[in-house]
């Protein structure tokens, strides 16, 4: 079989070809049935051809790439704008539960809403509203500092929340996390529940009394890996659970009122203890200064203690 | 094209929107396409065609040649769609429901299969193979009755690349279907 050649090639791809030699019959043929693929009557046209075939314009909206139209604004987009100015009024309002100060902007929204941030943390706000509606008698909002304290709570209740009962002042930045004081978990329901040395119902080496508790000798649970160099201290504040909640909603809105010896008082003692103040040989401070300086506890930056 | 009308004053209708221009580019053009679409193994050569004149139609009114270039133009955007539809395909898993009358349908033997097979399946698979290149220049030689250059246009080669693409497959072509020939006949592998 001899080699096809240029001229061989052309007269086979011509529309128009002619004879050819005997040997290149079969590819003749061949390529005709090649060529008679594109013979067959047109297919069926989709849907929007033939409406278009029909009436020369295309029906319903043409995608902007090809046009070049203009995009329109995407919804989402518009929708992050206008949560942008929520978000950013929400974190003024965390801001000002911390620190007392409220962003102008945010302010201006809580101005005109029904307030339920405190402007003072000793004072209790009534904030009277500006247009009272005729025949409305509209009572002011009495607000507390704890009361918003818990409300900032994640870990309040809701139902505690609705019905006043987590009006607490009592909390801590940093006793809600054990993992980041070094504190262990309470492993009583409230410290007057745990057996101490020294309490008569405590037994101490050598005391044979009947009914005697034996003194712990070692700690309850083993130390937690993250407990870090503060390891073994803020016993008193083990028992933060719902009892302080309690104690705070029957002793009232002022911490620095607690009663010494009562647990909110070990809580104020832990907290200095995290801070470290006493390892430099520094007396504590007169709870009146910490008065002065208003809540002192949540002042406190968490992250100072560790530094020092 | 029919001839009977000039292609220029069709195409002129065409780009004003008339229904009869279009109509008549349609059936004029659209089995090339389909045909084209079909020689390269296209699952849907009748939904390609149809995206191929949607793209044509919303496009026509910056076209300016001739009717030679008019079918070049045309079946660049064949080709484009036509590898547009293999990339999707290969990403792309073909499901199919089940249901009780497919289950039950019964399949051809081999024989009937073997016996029911046209000249399309035919060329279909001889088609088959060749490398796609090869494939590629000769049916948009022999399909779209494209010339050497046009080809080369469409498929951003040089002429003289097309010219050997061409060549290697009909003699790919030719061993395929002719019996007893020796395997060193073709240029490609004389030169090595």
């Amino acid at each position: 079989m001899n080699e096809l050649t240029d001229a061989d090639v052309e007269l086979l791809l011509s529309a128009t070809a002619g004879p050819v030699g005997e040997d290149l019959d079969a590819l003749a043929a061949l390529l005709d049935d090649v060529r008679f693929l594109g013979s067959e009557a047109p297919p069926e046209p989709s849907a929007e051809l033939a409406g278009f075939l029909a009436t020369g314009t295309f029906q319903g909206p043409v995608s902007p790439r090809v046009h070049g139209a203009p995009a329109a604004p995407a919804r989402a987009s518009r929708a992050r704008r206008a949560w942008a100015g929520v978000a950013a009024a929400l974190v003024g309002a965390l801001t000002a539960g911390v620190t007392g100060v409220l962003p102008a902007a945010a302010q201006g929204y809580f101005d005109r809403s029904t307030s339920w941030l405190p402007w003072h943390e000793e004072e209790e706000l009534s904030v009277p509203t500006d247009e009272p509606s005729a025949g409305v008698v509209r009572e002011p909002i009495r607000v507390s500092p704890g009361r918003v304290e818990s409300l900032l709570d994640p870990e309040t209740p809701l139902a505690a929340v609705a019905d006043g009962t987590a009006d607490t002042p009592q909390r801590s930045p940093k006793r809600s996390r054990p993992e980041a004081t070094g504190k262990q978990p309470a492993t009583a329901s409230s410290p007057k529940d745990r057996a101490q040395p020294g309490d008569p119902d405590v037994a101490t080496p050598g005391d044979e009394r009947p009914g005697a508790v034996p003194a712990p000798a070692a700690p309850a649970r083993p130390a937690r890996p993250d407990a870090g160099h503060q390891g073994q201290g803020g016993q008193g504040s083990q028992g933060e659970d719902e009892d302080e909640d309690n104690d705070a909603d029957d002793e009232g809105e002022d911490e620095d009122e607690a009663a010494p010896g009562s647990p909110d008082e070990d809580d104020d003692q832990d907290s200095s203890a995290e801070g470290k103040p006493d390892d430099d040989g520094e007396p504590d401070e007169p709870e009146e200064q910490e008065s002065s300086h208003g809540d002192g506890d949540e002042d406190a930056d968490p992250s100072e203690g560790d530094e020092q | 094209m029919n001839h009977d009308l000039d292609f220029a004053a069709v195409l002129s209708a065409a780009r004003s929107g008339e229904p009869w221009a279009c109509t008549r580019i349609w059936s004029t053009y659209a089995p090339l396409v389909a045909g084209y679409a079909r020689s390269h193994g296209s699952r849907e050569p009748e939904d390609l065609t149809s995206e191929v004149f949607l793209s044509l139609f919303r496009g026509i009114g910056t076209f300016t040649g001739d009717e030679s270039a008019f079918r070049g133009h045309l079946f660049t955007i064949a080709r484009r769609r036509l590898v547009d539809e293999f990339r999707a395909s290969s990403r792309r898993v073909i499901e199919q429901a089940w249901s009780e009358s497919v289950a039950h349908e019964p399949t051809a033997s081999a024989e009937e299969q073997a016996l029911s097979a046209t000249s399309k399946d035919r060329v279909a698979s001889i088609l088959g193979d060749l490398t796609p290149d090869q494939r590629e220049v000769l049916t948009l030689r022999l399909v779209a009755d494209l010339t050497v250059e046009q080809v080369a246009r469409a498929t951003q080669r040089s002429p003289g690349a097309v010219k050997a693409l061409q060549h290697r497959a009909l003699e790919a072509l030719r061993r395929r279907i002719g019996p007893g020939v020796p395997a060193s006949t073709s240029r490609e592998e004389k030169a090595l």
